[in-house]
């Protein structure tokens, strides 16, 4: 693949592939995360 | 006890009904009770600061709120406040005093003008104390769960569940 | 370098500073104010845009570019850890810690490690070594941009330092006005348009990805392994794990980076800044590496590695693209060496001389300590840059590998683990950091096959388990601390993914009502 031997091509591709599964994972398990600015404050 | 005292309180325009909703949406729970309301104190500040910028200083006021109770200081949007008739029962009692909630103002005001401006200077911060508001709470009991539901924003926290 | 790249440069400075007074002036008072109670205006993709330009720094441009010319395709594996080293670090620890450090009250990532492992032996142990490893971190980022601009500018290298360190200087004490979040959001722009087409620029010039490879193949096949130049990492997987951990789960001990879960403001959008984060780091991460590894072609007779991205620019982009880029990662470079000075003078002030000096300080006295750190460490920093400048690699490297041996257990035992105690943290600390230090300076990394950073995380994980298990009795967590800990016991029936949608910032209110609750019970 673009001339990388396989185990380079997996590096290169392999490991972005995981991280963004697991983007995409973490975002649809913190759906419900709260919208509303909690700022600094309390009030 | 009836006793009841006129304070200053943070306007908030979810009641009672609201936070039934809003526990009822939560746990499915259409019999949930408004278990009872709690006023919270905290101490309020006018921080004067005086913030470098390029072309020399500028004064900007922000609002530090001191929880009376924990001791925690937080920076503050504005919020508009009236006087209230409150049951004095149901005002939780204070925790930290006056000196010491100035101290803790000054500190949390330093540091959030240090991290929000990213910058290394005195900002010359006096606390103009302006005594104790108050923010409703309601606290919501469900068949197994109880939950805190603040009166100006309706977000909830989960309570610990007590022995009836 | 040409007049007319100078002439760019001094001009994007020019529009950067425009930039900024405008947004301080028009409006000022309100939008000052507005921008001080809570950056509203500021939306997600500005805020990962913001954090992930502040954190490009000095190694990316230098180091990361380095080892791609001396390594390869070897260099690849750090890139592989630290594209997803800012979502990790999100989703494993940014929301708890973020509601402990409120229910703590706690201003510093340093003050936080003190109040969940209540000691001062803490504070003090993490204080002093976050601002001595800080204190190097800040060294390469002197070195980078001293040797930028005197490529750039052709200014001899002692001025060119001595400029660089000024430009931070001027950025750390006047702060603000030159780092409002549209400026850093300009400089990303420019940073991320300007190093894409260096990219491309480069695979242009060698008849695209494909071709590169098979030139690199020509010349020396193990360029293209991942075991590094004459395949000298094969094998080696400690030294693998250890390039992997380092800027992906090494972020978690990083006192300056996860202090940011501390000044979370609304979790939506940190949420989906992280998101941003990995795309931005899909595309960016990778480049610099990639730049490297293609200068072999474009640069063979290239004297200093860590001029690869520089040349590569130079050679093959438009002097005014080029005088675009160079700013841009100039202004990278400053903007993170002002925040990490920002973070050691906190540390020095707060962590150190309030906390074991002077508890009744002054805000004056406060702002003389911290900007004496400050200069303390531009003057030693230039010393060293100027005489004996390590590589950037190497520092940021042993910088970091210490950093994240020796915190990222307590980091994330603070939030995940009830029963991680006082002594626990404590020999969990030291052992990482010593460990690492030790990996490092004596060179075990030839005789183990272990990287530094791998040996260290063990070292500090090891001692955290069994010394906390073995000091339960004797140094049991407070109650209070597990109850904050605790979520899951006040649940009931509310499903844990909309747990999620509980307002954090209540926490220390219904803690309150809780404990007055139980007094009240108990009379």
């Amino acid at each position: 693949m673009f001339g990388l031997p396989t185990e380079t091509a997996l590096l290169v591709f392999g490991f972005p592939a995981l991280w963004i599964v697991y983007t995409a994972v973490f975002l649809y398990r913190s759906r419900a995360w709260r919208d509303e600015d909690d700022g600094d404050g309390t009030a | 006890m009836t006793d009841r005292e006129q304070l200053v309180v943070i306007h908030g325009s979810f009641n009672a009904t609201d936070a039934l909703c809003v526990a009822a949406s939560l746990t499915g729970d259409i019999k949930a009770k408004v278990e009872s309301e709690i006023i919270y104190p905290y101490y309020c500040f006018d921080a004067r600061c005086s913030v470098p910028i390029l072309t020399g200083r500028q004064q900007v006021t922000l609002v530090c709120l001191v929880d009376a109770v924990n001791g925690l200081g937080a920076t503050a949007d504005s919020f508009e406040l009236k006087k209230e008739s409150v049951l004095v029962e149901h005002v939780l009692a204070t925790g930290v005093a006056e000196l010491t909630a100035v101290d803790i103002a000054h500190r949390t005001v330093t540091h959030h003008l240090g991290s929000k401006l990213r910058t290394i200077a005195e900002f010359n911060v006096t606390m103009q104390p302006r005594g104790f508001i108050y923010k409703g709470f309601w606290v919501v009991r469900t068949s197994d769960a109880r939950l805190l539901v603040d009166s100006t924003t309706a977000g909830w926290h989960p309570l610990k569940l007590m022995a009836a | 370098m040409s007049t007319s790249v100078i002439f760019f440069l001094v001009l994007y400075y020019v529009v950067v500073l425009g930039i900024g007074y405008w947004a301080m002036r028009l409006g000022a008072g309100e939008d000052l104010e507005g921008y001080l109670l809570g950056g509203r205006k500021v939306g997600p993709m500005t805020t990962a845009l913001t954090l992930q330009s502040t954190s490009m720094s000095g190694y990316m441009f230098l180091g990361a570019g380095a080892l791609g010319f001396t390594q390869g395709y070897w260099a690849m594996w750090f890139a592989a850890g630290d594209i997803g080293g800012g979502v990790l670090n999100l989703s494993v620890i940014g929301r708890r810690m973020r509601k402990l450090s409120r229910m703590f009250g706690a201003l510093t990532s340093i003050e936080y490690l003190e109040k969940r492992y209540p000691s001062p032996a803490i504070r003090f142990f993490a204080g002093v070594l976050t601002v001595f490893l800080l204190g190097f971190y800040v060294l390469a980022q002197l070195i980078a941009g001293g040797k930028g601009m005197a490529l750039v500018t052709g200014i001899p290298y002692p001025f060119a330092l001595a400029i660089a360190a000024g430009i931070i200087l001027i950025y750390t004490f006047m702060g603000g006005y030159l780092a409002v979040a549209y400026t850093d959001f300009f400089q990303s722009i420019v940073m991320l348009v300007g190093v894409m087409w260096v990219v491309v620029a480069a695979l242009s010039e060698l008849g695209g990805l494909t071709a590169a490879n098979n030139a690199l193949n020509d010349l020396d096949p193990t360029l293209l392994s991942v075991w590094g130049k004459d395949l000298g990492f094969q094998g080696q997987w400690g030294v693998v794990a250890g390039a992997l951990l380092i800027f992906s789960a090494g972020y978690m001990g990083w006192p300056h980076v996860v202090t940011r879960h501390m000044a979370m403001s609304r979790p939506a959008t940190a949420r989906k800044a992280g998101m941003w984060a990995t795309a931005w780091n899909l595309l960016f991460v990778p480049a610099p590496y990639l730049v490297g590894i293609m200068a072999v072609l474009i640069l063979p007779g290239l004297d200093d590695p860590e001029m690869a991205i520089f040349q590569v620019a130079g050679k093959l982009l438009p002097p005014a693209v080029t005088g675009l880029v160079m700013a841009a990662i100039m202004a990278a470079v400053m903007s993170t060496a002002d925040s990490l000075l920002l973070q050691t003078g906190s540390i020095a002030s707060r962590d150190l001389y309030e906390r074991f000096i002077n508890p009744h300080a002054s805000e004056r006295q406060m702002v003389t300590v911290s900007r004496g750190l400050v200069l303390a460490i531009a003057a030693i920093g230039y010393v060293v840059a100027l005489y004996e400048p390590p590589t950037v690699f190497s520092i940021v490297i042993f910088a970091t590998s210490v950093l994240g041996s020796a915190f990222l257990p307590a980091y994330v035992c603070a939030v995940w683990w009830k029963k991680a105690n006082t002594p626990g943290a404590l020999v969990s600390m030291v052992s990482g950091a010593s460990v690492a230090f030790a990996w490092q300076y004596l060179d075990y990394v030839e005789t183990t096959q272990i990287a530094p950073m791998l040996a260290g995380v063990v070292g500090s994980t090891v001692t955290m388990i069994v010394v906390s298990l073995a000091t339960q009795k004797i140094a049991p967590v407070p109650s209070c601390i597990k109850e904050v800990m605790d979520q899951a016991a006040v649940v009931g029936p509310i499903p844990k993914r909309l747990l999620f949608a509980a307002d954090d910032g209540l926490s220390p209110e219904a803690a309150a009502i809780d404990a007055a609750g139980n007094r009240r019970q108990s009379r």
